[in-house]
């Protein structure tokens, strides 16, 4: 691979070309999935309970994971487990006392928990392998006792138990894989390989597992009863306004931000039937320009009633595993202020059909219509709480909703009944490191929204490098189309930064990005801290070349007949050099360079090239166009191997 | 990759957590950051309105339970009559109603629609007269003021052909029924059959200053956002949904009270309301397995006068409640 870009023949640019633009396909992971274990083993530690002592009890139909689980006691009372990847820990909270009671430091990062109908709970650990089964003592003020840790695909990161409790649903992230356990005994029975970016995952009443995904404006489903691959479901929409032109109108948006799911019931008929449910996945909805035609201005159209990201909640019906619209209407003709880019948690009250939604950026819980098409449509109310809102959780009984917010690292009780009710907030047990403040406001800048500094149209930093890796979209931008790069784990001793390299430092980098994004720009010790935290913000698992397949994938690599590692060398996987080559179609500045970039970190940041051309590795490798050294000459079973290789980057 | 899994796992189970309170020896790495207990950045924040915030609860309505009407043979009277008047034209409907006419001009691929009695019209009136020739397809819908009462209205729709030779639009089908209420007042609402059993859900409201629908990409829902009402089309499909956002001003509610208490032309009157700063009203239509749900929400940008909106918000609650 001596240059990562090089010249596309010009026949095959309009195929090319046709083939990734807008609303592109994010690419479905090949079967073998290098991270995925070969067979998923038990270890030896039983998950059963050992103490005798009663539980605190899930809520009635709490079958979700989430960064907040609620419990209650046998007294009544109502406790909060809290997910705390920043100090990896849980946070045991009494919501009625209104204290922080425990704290259960982890050997990982816990995503989300869950509560089995015992009471034990689940916590996936999302910088390992791992899921790890913790039982409460009998004193709230007691930590949780590990009974037992389950190895799952890397990133375990969303659970979900299905509606009789038999299953237990695991999403693992960085590997693009789906876990299903017999939740009795805690035995992995299959593991499945779904696109990329999976987190939360919900079970519909009829034993379907709906997986929402960070990228790709698409959601899966597994029938847990059957054996059936997973499908995928296209949540892409068309928007709907009288200023945006017809072909706008045609074209269709994808999406981004699919952290949350959410499900809610249809109220009983008049026949005293239950109605049916439906699936809420709030969203980003993204139009990331025409890639045939660079733009005016960077990164996407203008504003023509519905901007180039606006939050929208697809709603699907489980039964046909289908959206109800494909719609994204706009509501105004002045761009709204305030909006909820960064969608981080959902969580439904039946009783009052409301769906709620932490966002990041605002730092809010919304209160929403759950049964609108479009439930952002319906906003009834909003709160604000600390920064960082990861995860909500609501008890219907009493309606109040309980929000965790990380970076804030605090607790709010909000009473849902009584909306101008006083907000408790909890603070959590925290003692961070003072060496650490630059990174910490670093992170603050980087997720928030609406500011003036980053951009003229409230996007984040987050928005397109979505917890610092990538959103899967290739933007049209005056320079051609730009993928966005993943930045988490790549950043060091990899500059100059920027497609075209020519950007010697991280601070320079930000402070051009916020620029082309219309923003009035980030002050000396801003851009001092955002690059504190991007040098520091953590890197996805790191994979393994262990498999002999990879490790033949690692000798063609290396192999000077190759060429890859002449500019893909050393550790950072980069030469730090900008390359000259022709440019596509789309592309208006010919001859221009672009700098080797790392390739740590290659499989989870499809599609491929500074144009999002190559939907694959594979597709990348075989294309004599790409130029990528040799590769496209090498037997299917040779690239094979090398792309096995590069996913364990 | 198993060994590494394995070695992650045994970690987890040789150090069962503590409580943070106990300080270890071997105390780990300083933990990530985060800014404990801090309240955010300040200032920065762009300015602008946020998203319109719910002025009742949503209103539910079934759209089996509205009046259901069948396309059929037109009366014999029905249709309407256009003729060319100086730089202008006069526009006759063949009822008494307040009622869009649109005429398609299969030619141009332009569209002419119009509103009788009043001042709303878009695009140009078709060449029509002697030494013309042909057809355009034509339709009109619209309400009669008569008989109007909080809980229904009468409405009358037809399609047709617009006699090029004559300037006159006979209808080839039409429908005339009685549309229920689903806001007493403001908003109602009825299901119209054609022979096929294709239904589709009409809701009449007041005039919308932007209204955006969710359609076919190729054909939005038809809508009517040039005169003193809003007319939705809302075609329903087992499994799928229907939805329309309009922007509901004051100038808007006066036109529509205006209709509804004369027989009067109506004037387009200055509307001093942007279309973001009036009343969103988001309508939506659902068909899932048996079940059809429609959700009607009524919200205003913050800090907006509400006193406008307050007697369809009144009526608005008192369906709630």
């Amino acid at each position: 691979m001596r240059r990562l870009v090089l010249a596309c023949a010009s026949a095959g640019v309009g195929l090319v070309c046709v083939a990734c633009g807008r609303g592109a396909p994010v690419p479905t992971p090949p079967k073998s999935v290098a991270l995925v274990p070969a067979a998923v083993e038990p270890s030896l530690a039983s998950c059963a309970r050992r103490a005798a002592h009663a539980l605190p009890q899930r809520l009635p139909s709490a079958r979700q994971g989430g960064a907040v689980a609620l419990a209650r006691t046998g007294g009544g009372k109502l406790l909060a487990y809290v997910a705390d990847a920043d100090s990896r820990s849980v946070h045991t909270v009494s919501v009625d006392d209104r204290r922080e009671t425990a704290r259960t430091r982890l050997e990982g990062t816990p995503r989300q928990l869950l509560l089995m109908p015992d009471g034990r709970l689940v916590a996936t650990l999302s910088d390992s392998t791992n899921l790890v089964v913790l039982e409460p003592g009998a004193d709230p003020s007691a930590p949780l006792a590990p009974l037992c840790t389950r190895e799952v695909p890397v990133e375990p990161w969303g659970l979900a138990l299905s509606p009789d409790d038999a299953k237990l649903v695991v999403t693992s992230a960085w590997a693009g894989a789906v876990t299903v356990f017999d939740a009795a005994a805690f035995v992995p029975q299959r593991v499945l390989a779904v696109p990329r970016d999976p987190r939360s995952v919900l079970v519909s009443d009829d034993g379907v597992a709906f997986v929402s995904h960070l990228v790709g404006a698409q959601m899966s489903a597994i029938d847990l009863g059957k054996s059936d691959a997973p499908t995928v479901i296209d949540l892409s929409v068309h928007k709907a306004t009288p200023r945006a032109q017809l072909k706008d109108e045609m074209a269709l948006r994808t999406g981004g931000q699919g952290y949350a799911l959410a499900k809610v019931a249809l109220p009983a008929g008049a026949d005293g039937h239950d109605g049916p449910s439906r699936v809420l996945a709030p969203m980003v909805s993204v139009d990331s320009g025409d890639l045939e035609r660079p733009t005016a201005v960077y990164y996407g159209p203008p504003f023509d009633g519905v901007p180039k990201e606006a939050p929208v909640v697809s709603t699907v019906d489980p039964a046909t595993r289908q959206p109800l619209s494909r719609y994204l209407l706009g509501v105004s003709e002045a761009a709204l202020a305030r909006e909820c880019l960064l969608p981080r948690a959902a969580a439904v009250r039946a009783k009052s059909a409301t769906l709620l939604v932490a966002c990041y950026g605002i730092d809010a819980l919304l209160d929403l219509d759950a049964l609108a098409v479009d439930p952002f449509r319906a906003e009834r109310r909003r709160w604000d709480v600390p920064p960082g809102p990861e995860g909500v959780a609501v008890d219907d009984e009493s309606g109040r909703a309980v929000v965790f917010s990380q970076m804030g690292a605090a607790v709010t009780v909000i009473d849902l009944d009584h909306p101008r009710a006083d907000r408790p907030t909890i603070a959590l047990d925290y003692h961070p490191d003072p060496a650490l403040a630059a990174a910490a406001r670093g992170r603050l800048l980087f997720y928030r929204t609406d500011d003036v500094r980053i951009s003229n149209d409230g996007v984040a930093c987050s928005s397109c490098h979505i917890d610092g890796r990538d959103d899967a979209i290739t933007w049209s931008t005056p320079m051609g189309p730009r993928q966005t790069p993943m930045l988490a784990g790549r950043l060091a001793d990899t500059a100059p930064y920027g497609w075209e390299g020519d950007k010697p430092s991280i601070a320079d980098y930000v402070g051009n990005t916020v620029t082309r994004l219309g923003g009035r720009g980030l002050g000396p010790q801003e851009l001092a801290d955002m690059a504190q935290f991007l040098l520091a913000m953590p890197a996805p698992p790191q994979g393994t070349a262990g498999s002999a397949l990879a490790q033949h994938g690692q000798e063609l690599f290396y192999d000077p007949a190759q060429g890859c590692s002449t500019c893909h060398m050393g550790g950072t996987s980069t030469d730090a050099t900008v390359h000259l080559f022709t440019m596509r179609t789309g592309d208006s500045v010919p001859g221009l360079g672009f700098d080797t970039p790392s390739l740590r970190f290659i499989r989870g940041t499809a599609p491929y090239f500074h144009d999002g051309r190559y939907p694959t590795l594979e597709a990348l490798l075989e294309d004599p166009a790409s130029k990528m050294g040799h590769a496209d000459q090498l037997s299917v079973q040779d690239r094979a191997a090398l792309a096995t290789y590069l996913r364990s980057l | 990759m198993r060994k590494v899994a394995a070695a992650l796992a045994l970690a987890v189970l040789a150090s069962a957590p503590l409580p943070e309170r106990v300080a270890r020896a071997e105390d780990p790495a300083p933990e990530p950051p985060r800014t404990h207990g801090e309240t955010g950045l300040d200032g920065f924040r762009a300015d602008g309105d946020a998203r319109p915030e719910a002025l009742a609860a949503p209103i539910r309505f079934d759209p089996d339970a509205l009046p259901v009407a069948t396309w059929g043979e037109p009366r014999a009277t029905a249709g309407f009559a256009l003729h060319a008047r100086g730089n202008g034209f006069r526009l006759w409907l063949r009822s008494r109603l307040f009622a869009e006419v649109v005429v398609e001009n299969t030619r141009g691929g332009t569209e002419f629609s119009a509103f009788t009695g009043g001042s709303f019209f878009e695009g140009a009136p078709p060449d029509c007269g002697p030494g013309h020739t042909g057809s355009f397809p034509a339709r009109w819908a619209g309400l009669a003021p008569r008989h109007w009462t909080d809980a229904g209205v009468d409405v009358e729709m037809g399609d047709g052909d617009f006699d090029l030779a004559s300037c006159d639009a006979r209808p080839r089908v039409s429908v005339q029924a009685r549309a229920a209420a689903i806001v007493p007042g403001f908003v109602y609402g009825l299901r119209v059959r054609r022979a096929d059993d294709d239904e589709m859900l009409f809701v009449f409201l007041p005039r919308g200053v932007l209204v955006s629908a969710a359609g076919d990409a190729s054909a939005p829902i038809a809508l009517s956002n040039t005169g003193p009402f809003t007319r939705l089309s809302m075609p329903l499909e087992r499994g799928g949904a229907r939805s329309a956002a309009v922007r509901v001003s004051p100038a808007s509610l006066r036109l529509w009270s205006h209709i509804r208490t004369t027989i009067a032309p109506v004037w387009a009157q200055e509307d001093a309301t942007a279309p973001h700063d009036a009343l969103l009203v988001s309508v939506d239509a659902a068909w899932q397995d048996d079940r059809k749900l429609g959700s009607i929400a009524l919200a205003l940008p913050r800090r907006h006068d509400k006193r406008p909106y307050a007697a369809l918000v009144a009526a608005a609650q008192a369906v709630t409640n």
